[in-house]
């Protein structure tokens, strides 16, 4: 499934943290998306060009199409060759592009994006970008837009990575045990339930993705045996099993208040010589069976 | 009319001539003359408008929600002039379905839709909206879907507590006005040509606001303000307020707003907790509830309220609206493993019932309602539903309103159901052997006691005696 994580389109956010950091996927993905034959665009914030492109082989970095905002973020230099209006006017550049076919964007990061940019306006950018195939009415067809953004987790609060993974499409979040990692996955899908899955990966000296199966269950420290849970019928006074034979009474036994087919026929069988209805009482101990009536000692 | 006379004298001479002008008629009421229904009278007469009905406990006029089950539990349908709120589920998946029945059912009974949203264009959301069930053939298969998952439960009659299921269950699936209120089938599209009939108005934020990357400082995110100017003009525009006379059949317009408070609106309520619009979605609110009670329309509003992060907003924008409901669905929660919940999608919570020209509200006594989707219904249970069909013990009526009880301990298994059971069952055997004689049936109230009925013993000894609670010692 992380194989397949660009073909779904829209956003893909890659949430990491210090201990997995995620930027070897991301090279990874990037890399198998211009193996693919896909237009890669790489908009660069958090580090140099030179570091991002280290470990790909020329093939692939002559694919890449990088958009450098690490050297000059406030474009202090005014070169001709920076972008005008930053990294969104970059992305909606990309936008209007009219060559049809696939294209990923790789945000790196988008935690930098998000500390330098107000989150709704990203969160609109984004959502403009990822959704741009679906709007009809365009002359030319446009391909499938993949965006795939880096989100380190610790810097933000809840708020901001709750309203872009609301946005996502698909969301994995980095993890593991033991030196090897893993991706949760969790695949959004418009009208239907989300899917999660796990997956335990590597990633390989020249950034190719190596999908592995999980870590030996005897090392999990989560499969001891359960404690069996507290029975609450063994201390008891009293008894609340019932044995073969007492089950077969209970349910033979007719209750006063079940409705059966021969109390039905009772009722509805007209008794010889009554023709009211009868109120059967059994006197109590405590009962004064006074027949006087106490109303005759009024006096009106 | 001799007595008004003799008064009339008294009073003067214009009291006389008053009298013995009204001799001359038997009386000076006139009846109106019978009018052909559609004309525009402004008399005393309710104006029938299609899809609409008078509330039968205060008399307002109420629209459906397009859900029947949903309108019997706000007490008999929307209210014109009022705002429904629906919080959304986590992952977005129900409260869509509950909104394009809402506009389903606005475009079934012919009423003018008002479509707006963020994410999704308008006339793709129309494309997407269920098919009403209209005629006796899918009504016949409907029956059949509803009641093909009860009858393996319904095999097993209740022995003990039968008579539970005399109780109505929440769908009136019986005779459904076809005026009011439909039902929709989920799985399929609205036909075309029923879209194309109807008159709608589509707002899509992209599209009305341009892109620019600064923001005006202003008291009211311009996305709202751009929503709020639209909805002003239509309103004026098709009459729906009374300013511009209408000719023809007075009409309701019908408002959907999609995922509002989201960021893609322009509101940062959901990203950060102290954001420099906070105040903006309650102003609209404020203004959007002004603009709905001086007109003839009814607002659905859909909002991320899971991603809200200030919580008082969400208070303050419960006690702005008028109807909220809440929607929590089960999906990656534990309660997916409960067996209680095992047949139902999720949770439906009615936050607020309206008080609308009256002291009290319409608030159901029911709590637990939950909700399924099946392939092409959305039905809201009564939890209680499934766990009386199971029917595994007697259970005194005290004893299941704690377990109704949210996160009781006296759920099943633990010790405190157990003793309780047995020492309810040691008393009511006693009781219970005194009861059978007296046919009535007793009223049970929540507590637990046991009101006896009417009974021959009574006034002994100058009092009524009474039963013993279950949890009160007896003397």
């Amino acid at each position: 499934m992380l194989d397949s994580l660009l073909s779904l389109g829209g956003l893909v956010l890659l949430r990491d943290s210090v201990e997995w950091e995620g930027r070897s996927l991301l090279k990874a993905l990037v890399k198998k998306s211009a193996l693919c034959g896909e237009q890669v665009h790489i908009l660069g914030c958090e580090v140099s060009e030179e570091e991002f492109r280290e470990g790909f082989d020329s093939d692939i970095n002559n694919r890449l199409v990088y958009h450098d905002f690490f050297r000059d973020p406030l474009n202090w230099s005014k070169t001709e060759e920076a972008l005008p209006g930053g990294p969104l006017g970059a992305l909606r550049a990309i936008c209007k592009r009219t060559d049809p076919g696939p294209v990923t964007i790789a945000l790196d990061s988008l935690s930098w994006l998000l500390l330098h940019l107000p989150c709704t306006t990203l969160c609109q950018a984004l959502h403009a970008v990822s959704h741009q195939d679906a709007c009809p009415g365009d002359s030319s067809p446009v391909g499938k837009v993949s965006v795939l953004g880096l989100l380190h987790e610790e810097l933000h609060g809840p708020g901001p990575v709750g309203a872009l993974s609301s946005l996502a499409q698909t969301e994995v979040t980095l993890g593991g045990t033991k030196g090897q990692a893993s991706a949760h996955i969790l695949c959004r899908r418009p009208r239907q339930r989300p899917t999660d899955q796990t997956q335990w990966f590597s990633i390989l000296p020249d950034f190719s993705l190596d999908l592995q199966e999980g870590p030996s269950v005897e090392s999990q420290p989560y499969s001891d045996p359960h404690i069996p849970p507290v029975d609450p019928t063994t201390h008891l006074t009293f008894n609340l099993h019932l044995s073969k034979k007492e089950r077969e009474a209970k349910d033979s036994l007719i209750l006063p208040f079940q409705f059966s087919s021969e109390k039905q026929q009772a009722l509805l069988r007209p008794r010889p010589g009554q023709a009211t209805s009868h109120i059967f009482y059994e006197p109590d101990a405590y009962d004064d069976l006074d027949q006087e009536d106490p109303d005759d000692d009024l006096d009106i | 009319m001799a007595a008004v006379a003799t008064c009339g004298s008294g009073a003067g001479t214009t009291g006389s001539a008053v009298a013995t002008a009204s001799k001359s008629n038997v009386t000076s009421f006139q009846r109106r003359g019978p009018r052909a229904s559609g004309t525009n009278d402004s008399g005393p007469r309710l104006v029938s408008i299609a899809g609409t009905r008078p509330s039968v406990r205060n008399g307002q006029l109420l629209v459906s929600t397009g859900l029947p089950a949903l309108d019997q539990l706000l007490g008999g349908g929307l209210a014109i002039g009022t705002v429904l709120l629906i919080e959304e589920d986590k992952y977005n998946i129900y409260s869509p379905l509950l909104f394009k029945c809402f506009l389903a059912e606005g475009i079934v009974n012919g009423h003018t839709l008002l479509v707006a949203s963020a994410k999704e264009d308008p006339a793709n959301i129309l494309q997407e909206l269920p098919a009403p069930l209209l005629d006796d053939n899918s009504k016949k298969e409907f029956d059949e879907d509803v009641y093909n998952h009860k009858t393996p439960e319904s095999n097993i009659k209740m022995k003990i507590a039968w008579r539970y299921q005399l109780l109505p269950k929440m769908e009136q699936i019986g005779p459904v006005s076809s005026r009011f209120g439909h039902y929709y089938d989920a799985s399929k599209r609205i036909p075309q040509e029923l879209i194309e009939a109807s008159n709608w108005h589509g707002f899509f934020l992209p599209e009305k606001i341009s892109s620019t990357l600064k923001v005006e400082p202003c008291s009211l995110t311009p996305g709202y303000i751009k929503l709020l100017q639209f909805i002003q003009n239509i309103i004026y525009e098709e009459g729906f307020d009374g300013s511009n006379p209408q000719k023809k059949q007075r009409n309701v317009l019908r408002i959907g707003i999609q995922n509002l408070g989201s960021p893609l609106w322009g509101d940062d309520i959901c990203c950060a907790e102290n954001g420099s619009n906070s105040h903006s979605l309650t102003k609209f609110l404020y203004v959007l509830r002004g603009l709905l009670r001086t007109s003839l329309s009814a607002c659905i509003i859909t909002m991320p309220t899971h991603l809200i992060q200030n919580k008082t907003i969400i208070a303050r924008v419960t006690n702005l609206s008028d109807t909220v409901i809440g929607l929590e669905s089960f999906i990656g929660s534990e309660r997916e493993t409960n067996p209680l919940y095992k047949d139902y999608h999720g949770l439906i919570h009615i936050r607020q019932i309206p008080r609308l020209n009256n002291l009290i509200c319409d608030e159901s006594d029911v709590k637990d309602l939950a909700f399924k989707l099946k392939r092409k219904l959305f039905t809201i249970e009564w939890v209680q539903d499934n766990y009386l069909r199971q029917e595994r013990n007697i259970y005194p009526p005290g004893f299941s309103y704690l377990l109704k009880q949210k996160d009781s301990a006296w759920g099943e298994g633990s010790l405190q159901h157990s003793t309780f059971l047995m020492s309810f069952l040691a008393k009511a055997t006693a009781f219970a052997s005194r009861l059978v004689r007296h046919s009535e049936p007793l009223k049970q109230t929540g507590s637990g006691r046991i009101h006896q009925a009417a009974g021959p013993r009574l006034w002994h000894d100058g009092r009524r005696q009474e039963a013993p609670g279950l949890l009160g010692i007896p003397p």
